[in-house]
């Protein structure tokens, strides 16, 4: 009786562990068709007008998501980031919110669940998020990135790059590769080397302003951690790196200043635009196409889009490796995306419940299916893309279109590469097509970035208050700092006499010190 | 005891009473007064409240009443203004701009209004007028951008500057001195027509038999201008610069962020640019909030300072 009563119980478990199982596997099965409807909140995207939309809810690849889906789509999209925070601090929740994971929502994620603009999904993953639950479960390598440092799921993050992609070197510096030839010279390796470039692009080829980016691009390199140019001077990259499990920040080290006084030089010797707080994109790109500039720092896409506008038929770009030492030594960084880019992950505010939380769950692991996967990438099959030898190719539609526009805006409105999907290495070889592109790619990713990259920069929740406050004053006091000592305001001096005592007196130790532990616990 | 209770009552009768008659003879007028009532308590005096959030550390999901009070006894926010690195600098620009204004900015409007007053062609009084208000009409973002174009090292600003010894390379914004300058007098461009409107219909009510009993005094435009028109409108110079200096706080930050850069944000950060930064930019909406009721509590003691003042010196005030 007693045998039996056991042998009862286990074949219970058994029964209850399969059906279990076999509930958490369920597959949903698409399309939903209950007539439901998600809304969610973007900030709009400031690439849809190059192909003549306005937003999201005109590009095909949403309406073809919703159709295969099963679910209506309503996008909201505020104008920026601030738009986006007024609209989330001030107005009734939609269903899904998708924003960057680190560095937008101030507070980081910890405030958005306290605010209610995120939840926690780790109990409806599983159920409602099959697909996605079964990938990320697949990639440990994504992980630190796909949960908080507390174990559970608030996010389904976005664009990730599949492992040793070198599509996540999307930056770094761009130069004319006729000029270069006109010179006799190879790409330049050293700061010496740049110099002598810009130099002799002034005075024998007349470019009136050698070194002109963008002030976002140009910020970037700055702000967000780029080592094209700092590894000469022994500095990893201009921001926050991991070196052997210490966190260092570039800006803030010592080496920092021979940084500074390198394009100080430039400056003074009118090598470097003059306006850099200021430049806009246009007038950068159009700078490159007519001469005006022979260097840049911008980003693959733009290669295409600037080959693409020229007229004239020698113009030619190359992109330029990170800078060398004198004697040779490996580069050690250029700004990279991490695997998990995070600019588009989704979060389901708690106001989100019931079946509307349902519908959201399905619509999100939609991306995560062989055919949301596809779609994602490529678009519509005999639209934008065809099926050749098994392989997906994106049609003549996207990559030569008759109208000229630019296939990063078509991938983003007909595919949908801005949300929380994957991508298929397969198809960013196909979006970086031209020569140029695959050698900037092949130049920008020879660095040992790997060894310095933190994969997961959040900050731990308790500490996102006053790191945010501190935050806010120093990038502000180091963005001023770093401009006034390039055009010469602040004499070299000051770096170590005001400089240093001034991050210092503004808490930069202890940003360091929250930076550390932030590190250990998510990574 | 009971004496004086009665008196009360009274007196709280006769008050009662009084509004009832006259609001029994006048009940149109308190009916017209409704929608003016309603709208300084909806969208004046209940937004005040909002205000406690800045003795609260806001969280949206809590809401007011459920937010926590901020530490040191709620005064945290204000102790982090004054102590912030930025304090010193934000009030020093915030000060200087509004001054150089005042100083620039407030007569300019008078004098264009007393010029504009001696034209006596009406055709071409009404066009002086309305080109002069233009540029009041045009979007900040629009100015703004037309001030960074003339300022660029080959435009005409930079070269007018460079008359005087100074080479600009780049922008003229991107120095540091320059920044008041541009401001001042771009502000000045925009508004001095629009301002000028005031005081026009000020000289419009002078009574024009004091100039005539002038003109027979052998009085000539100058001394017309001096005796009559200036003690004509004194008394809305003396309004309108009370109201000046009580918003002496106030520089907006829309043309500053528009036009600040990192080389100039030394000279160009004000208070209400920085609240921008962490108030809005990083949504501490009780840090924002702190820094607004600090701005009103100055201009309001600006303000009671300047109406004393004026009381002394001239006999007349806001109240």
């Amino acid at each position: 009786m007693k045998k039996f009563a056991v042998k009862m119980v286990l074949m219970l478990l058994v029964l209850m562990m399969a059906f279990g199982s076999c509930l958490a596997e369920a597959a949903v099965e698409y399309p939903v068709g209950n007539g439901a409807k998600v809304t969610i909140v973007r900030k709009a995207d400031p690439d849809l007008p190059t192909v003549g939309m306005t937003s999201y809810n005109e590009a095909p690849g949403v309406a073809a998501w919703a159709e295969q889906t099963g679910i209506e789509i309503e996008v909201i999209e505020p104008a920026d980031l601030n738009a986006l925070l007024v609209y989330l601090a001030s107005s009734d929740l939609p269903d899904i919110v998708v924003m960057k994971n680190v560095g937008e929502y101030p507070g980081g994620i910890g405030k958005m669940v306290e605010d209610g603009v995120a939840s926690d999904l780790t109990d409806d993953l599983p159920l409602y998020a099959p697909d996605y639950w079964e990938y990320i479960n697949n990639h440990p390598e994504y992980l630190s990135n796909a949960r908080m440092d507390d174990g559970r799921f608030y996010l389904i993050p976005s664009t990730i790059y599949p492992t040793g992609s070198p599509y996540r070197y999307w930056f770094g510096m761009v130069a004319r590769q006729e000029y270069l030839d006109q010179l006799g010279m190879e790409f330049p390796k050293t700061p010496d080397d740049l110099y002598t470039y810009l130099k002799r692009c002034k005075d024998e080829l007349g470019v009136e302003t050698p070194f002109m980016s963008d002030v976002s691009r140009w910020n970037l390199a700055w702000e967000s951690g780029d080592g094209s140019f700092t590894a000469p001077f022994g500095v990893v990259s201009t921001g926050v790196y991991n070196d052997n499990g210490t966190v260092h920040y570039g800006a803030a080290e010592k080496e920092f200043k021979d940084v500074l006084l390198f394009f100080n030089k430039l400056y003074a010797d009118g090598l470097l635009d003059p306006n850099f707080t200021v430049t806009d994109e246009a007038i950068a790109n159009s700078a490159m196409m007519s001469g005006k500039s022979a260097l840049m720092l911008t980003a693959a896409s733009r290669i295409a889009n600037m080959m693409k506008a020229s007229t004239d038929p020698n113009f030619s770009l190359v992109g330029i490796p990170p800078l060398n030492k004198a004697d040779g030594t490996e580069a050690y960084f250029v700004f990279a995306s991490t695997y998990i880019e995070g600019s588009f992950c989704a979060f389901i505010p708690e106001t989100t419940t019931g079946e509307r939380r349902i519908n959201a769950l399905k619509l999100l692991n939609y991306y995560y299916t062989d055919a949301g996967h596809i779609l994602s990438n490529y678009g519509v099959e005999g639209e934008t893309f065809d099926i050749v030898d098994g392989k997906y190719v994106l049609n003549d539609f996207m990559v030569n279109n008759p109208d000229a526009l630019p296939l990063d805006g078509l991938l983003r409105t007909y595919a949908l590469m801005n949300w929380p999907m994957y991508y298929d290495d397969e198809m960013l070889a196909q979006r970086y097509g031209l020569p140029e592109q695959a050698a900037a790619f092949k130049n920008w990713a020879a660095n040992e970035g790997d060894k310095y990259q933190i994969q997961n920069t959040s900050i731990l929740p308790k500490y996102a208050d006053e790191y945010a406050k501190l935050w806010t004053d120093i990038k502000t006091y180091m963005a001023e700092y770093r401009s006034q000592f390039i055009i010469g305001a602040k004499a070299p001096e000051t770096f170590e006499s005001e400089y240093l005592p001034t991050l210092e007196k503004m808490g930069m130790p202890r940003v360091l010190e929250i930076l550390q532990e932030s590190f250990e616990a998510f990574n | 005891m009971e004496r004086k209770t009665a008196s009360v009552t009274t007196r709280k009768l006769s008050w009662i009473t009084i509004l009832q008659r006259d609001f029994k003879a006048n009940g149109g007028a308190y009916l017209l007064a409704v929608p003016v009532i309603a709208y300084f308590i909806l969208f004046a005096y209940k937004p005040l409240f909002g205000a406690i959030i800045a003795f609260k550390d806001f969280s949206r999901r809590r809401g007011i009443w459920g937010s926590p009070w901020a530490d040191n006894f709620g005064f945290e926010h204000f102790i982090d203004f004054f102590t912030s690195v930025y304090f010193e600098r934000t009030l020093r620009n915030t000060l200087t701009i509004s001054l150089a204004n005042i100083l620039f900015g407030f007569p300019l409007p008078i004098i264009l209004a007393l010029l504009i007053n001696e034209i006596h062609n009406k055709k071409y009084k009404r066009l002086v007028q309305t080109v002069s208000y233009m540029p009041y009409f045009i979007s900040t973002v629009v100015v703004c951008s037309m001030i960074t174009l003339f300022t660029d090292e080959k435009a005409f600003v930079a070269e007018i500057v460079g008359w005087f010894g100074m080479d600009v390379t780049g922008n003229l914004l991107n120095y540091e001195k320059a920044f008041l300058p541009i401001y001042t007098i771009s502000t000045i461009w925009q508004s001095t027509g629009w301002n000028s409107i005031i005081y026009l219909a000020a000289l419009s009510s002078i009574d024009m038999e004091l100039y005539e009993a002038a003109r027979i005094d052998g009085a000539n435009r100058w001394k017309q201008t001096l005796h009559v028109t200036i003690p004509g409108i004194s008394s809305t110079i003396i309004l309108l610069l009370i109201l000046a200096v009580g918003n002496a706080m106030n520089v907006g930050y829309e043309k500053v962020i528009l036009l600040y850069n990192d080389l100039n944000r030394n000279s160009a950060d004000v208070i209400s640019s920085y609240v921008y930064r962490r108030g809005i930019e990083q949504a501490d909406f009780s840090f924002g909030t702190a820094v607004g009721l600090f701005n009103s509590v100055i201009n309001f003691a600006f303000v009671v300072t300047a109406n004393k003042i004026s009381h002394k010196v001239t006999g007349a005030g806001l109240w």
